[in-house]
């Protein structure tokens, strides 16, 4: 059976001033129904452009310049504005790290929230408002009646979030791409977040695609991870395998560079030298080739693909590293 | 801290402070305004309320809350850009709330700000080298060879070739831009460095860097750092000692592998749980019991113990009486009427 989403060599581009930045360059994943992926990767890695690609909502200048993304079958790439309408919101919803820059400030909750069931489903405006407490409610917003009449600055960081998700929910889209939807939270709302988009995702049999660039979300909540470095895939695995031996040394470096609340901080950290490679001109050799430890002369020469023993986890390496030896010996030096 | 003869509150506060750095009672409010043309004051905001701490020479305190607890004013009030409503900030013997004019600003230069993005706050028009060279200018000190020197010996230190004298601070990446902020701060030769979120704007990769750089400096120049942050896994690596903060209250203060391993505190305890670690096994045996609700408003904080509306072990007294701090350990104390440990004594 074919996954529910399947994104195939994408290339996504941004057309600037000088030149263009190569955002997504040949991106492959899928996600099943229900599923939950993690995307993970640093800042400019091409996470919120490959999310955004599914959706077609690209900035100024942005263009899908290859590949194809299918969603349940359908071919969304070169989809006219008028037919990725009817998909956006009703087959596929998003939810991003700032809910104030997709809130509208000027419409109370209510407002939004039945208008966007409006446009999907035929049902008058009453129909349409009881739906938006009904989606309020589902998300844990106290009081959801009431709520329908706060504007959006009314509400903590934490409620807005929770408006979103229901907006991104009232007409129970299949695949919701959740990019960084905790990442301006303070921690303990970030947990009641999290659980409440878990809960709801079991609840609607909803596949998600959760974007962050924190390993420890992914951790808890990803079925499986992809891990992005410089517009492409480095490494995709099980969650549970990625972290246990993964392969890929940007994957090692980055989980060895983090501190750990279990553990003794008397232990320095692993810091990875150097900075990710400019997108616009990126190298034809693999890109975190200046920045490993591990890298032979081949990595200079040659672009390594993704390969591994089990077509589930797979790795863009010529060097991969080994289970267990993902902890380099000494802190490198700056 | 056992003294043979308690002193009497009027007694501690008129003692002078022989720690090197000590907070005594502090205490900031701010002004709440209303209207946008005709600004008028509706309330207070206690965002420091009564809060006592030292910290030794050497020494690395961490400060951690989530956001509005008081963690940055706290850090403002420290290197003197806010002056405090009432209380006192002890340093090296004198009571550096109360100096003026040229005392203070020669007092201020051990003291040093170290900005969570320097790009948001340094001028975006000044080169870099001058941008490290300011305080110099600023101070009157060395003439400009030797400031030039300073700047790029500066500069050395913290990992940048000598070629950013010339650049601007957008020419640089998060984590450059960091130790440019860093270089600023060590112009002067401070004995402490307050850093404010030091490394919340950068990528993971750049993170241990910067914080590796951090560890670096403090040995070579014998610094006294204050880290400021609200992610609990950064403040517990750098840090010593760690205190953590809600609503304008350190509720709990321990050696930061004691915070992890027996935290005495129901927030403690909640922040620690709501920390994901990158680890499956771990994350997913974890039985969670997320902190309920919203931050209270911090204009009208909740009576008795501010956590309390949000506490799973909340009773009565808790929103009647303001829990004492007590201790659970040598250097160990905690703010809590029904803590997760006995405490020892009265603190
Ligand atoms: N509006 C834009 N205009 C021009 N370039 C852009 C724009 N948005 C993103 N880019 C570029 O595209 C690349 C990928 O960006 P993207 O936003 O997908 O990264 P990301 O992985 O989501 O990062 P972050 O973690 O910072 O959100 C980056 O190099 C970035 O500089
Ligand atoms: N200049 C100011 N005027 C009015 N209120 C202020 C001012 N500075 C801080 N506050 C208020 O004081 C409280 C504490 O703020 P502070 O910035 O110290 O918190 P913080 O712990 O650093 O939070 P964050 O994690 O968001 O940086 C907040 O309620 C804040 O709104
Ligand atoms: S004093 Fe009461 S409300 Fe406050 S943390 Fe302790 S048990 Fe909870
Ligand atoms: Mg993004
Ligand atoms: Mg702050």
């Amino acid at each position: 059976m074919a996954a529910l989403l399947e994104i195939d060599g994408l290339k996504t581009y941004i057309k600037q001033r000088h030149g263009q930045v190569q955002a997504v360059d040949g991106v492959s994943l899928f996600i099943e129904e229900g599923e939950t992926l993690g995307v993970v990767g640093e800042s400019g890695c091409g996470k919120t452009m490959t999310g955004m690609s599914v959706m077609q909502l690209l900035p100024p200048g942005g263009y899908i310049a290859g590949g194809s993304i299918k969603l349940d079958g359908k071919e969304l790439v070169g989809l006219s504005d008028n037919e990725m309408r009817k998909v956006r919101g009703n087959e596929v919803a998003v939810i991003f790290q700032d809910p104030m820059t997709s809130l509208n400030p000027t419409m109370n909750i209510g407002a939004q929230i039945s208008e966007g069931v409006r446009i999907h489903r035929q049902v008058s405006r009453k129909e349409a408002l009881d739906r938006a407490a009904e989606v309020l409610n589902l998300v844990g917003m106290p009081n959801p009646r009431e709520r329908l009449k706060d504007f959006p600055h009314q509400l903590s960081g934490g409620l807005r979030q929770r408006v979103m998700i229901a907006m991104a929910l009232s007409c129970e889209p299949k695949l919701l791409i959740a990019d960084e939807p905790t990442t301006a939270l303070d921690v303990t709302i970030q947990l009641q977040i999290l659980e409440l988009l878990y809960s709801l995702k079991q609840r609607l049999r909803m596949a998600v695609m959760l974007i962050t660039h924190d390993m420890g979300v992914i951790a808890g909540r990803a079925d499986r991870v992809n891990v992005m470095y410089a517009g492409k895939i480095v490494e995709q695995a099980p969650t549970e395998e990625l972290f246990e031996s993964m392969r890929h040394p940007y994957t090692a470096a980055l989980l060895a560079s983090i501190p750990r609340l279990s553990q003794n901080s008397s232990a320095a950290l692993y810091s990875i030298p150097g900075l990710p490679p400019d997108l616009s001109h990126p190298p034809a050799w693999c890109r975190f080739q200046p920045r490993c430890q591990f890298a032979t002369a081949r990595c200079r020469e040659e672009e390594p693909l993704l390969t591994g023993a089990t077509p589930e986890h797979q790795y863009a390496c010529f060097n991969p590293v080994g289970k267990g030896s993902l902890r380099p010996t000494a802190p490198l030096t700056h | 801290m056992t003294t043979a003869t308690p002193l009497s509150a009027a007694e501690e506060a008129s003692q002078p402070s022989t720690a090197f750095l000590e907070l005594r009672h502090l205490v900031k409010e701010f002004p709440v305004t209303a209207g946008a043309v005709m600004q008028r004051k509706i309330g207070t905001v206690k965002a420091v309320s009564d809060v006592s701490l030292s910290v030794a020479k050497g020494e690395t305190f961490g400060l951690v809350g989530e956001s509005g607890c008081g963690k940055t004013t706290i850090g403002r009030l420290i290197v003197g850009l806010e002056k405090p409503t009432s209380g006192q900030i002890w340093f090296e013997g004198s009571d550096i709330a109360r100096l003026r004019g040229r005392e203070f600003r020669r007092r201020r230069r051990d003291l040093q700000l170290m900005f969570q993005d320097p790009y948001a706050s340094l001028d975006p028009r000044m080169h870099v080298g001058n941008i490290i060279r300011e305080p110099l200018t600023v101070q009157k000190i060395g003439n400009r060879q030797e400031q030039d020197s300073r700047v790029r010996q500066l500069l050395q230190e913290v990992g940048l070739s000598p070629k950013a004298i010339d650049l601007y601070p957008h020419e640089f990446s998060g984590g450059q831009r960091q130790r440019i902020g860093l270089a600023r701060a060590l112009t002067l030769n401070p004995k402490l460095i307050v850093a404010d979120e030091p490394v919340s704007a950068l990528d993971v990769s750049i993170r241990s860097q910067i914080m590796n750089l951090m560890n670096g400096l403090q040995e070579t120049h014998g610094l006294t750092y204050i880290v400021i942050s609200h992610d609990l896994s950064v403040v517990k690596y750098l840090s010593d000692r760690v205190g953590v903060m809600y609503l304008g209250k350190l509720v709990e203060v321990a050696p930061s592998q004691d915070i992890y391993d027996h935290p005495a505190h129901p927030y403690t305890q909640g922040l620690i749980n709501a920390i994901p670690e990158p680890d499956p096994k771990r994350e997913r045996s974890k039985n969670l019991q997320p902190i309920m609700g919203e931050l209270p408003s911090a204009m009208h904080p909740p009576s008795g113990c501010r956590f309390r509306t949000r506490c799973p072990r909340a009773q009565e007294i808790c929103a009647e009486e303001e829990p004492p701090l007590r201790a659970f350990g040598p250097r160990h104390i905690a703010a809590c009427h029904f803590p997760l440990q006995t405490p020892i004594a009265t603190a």
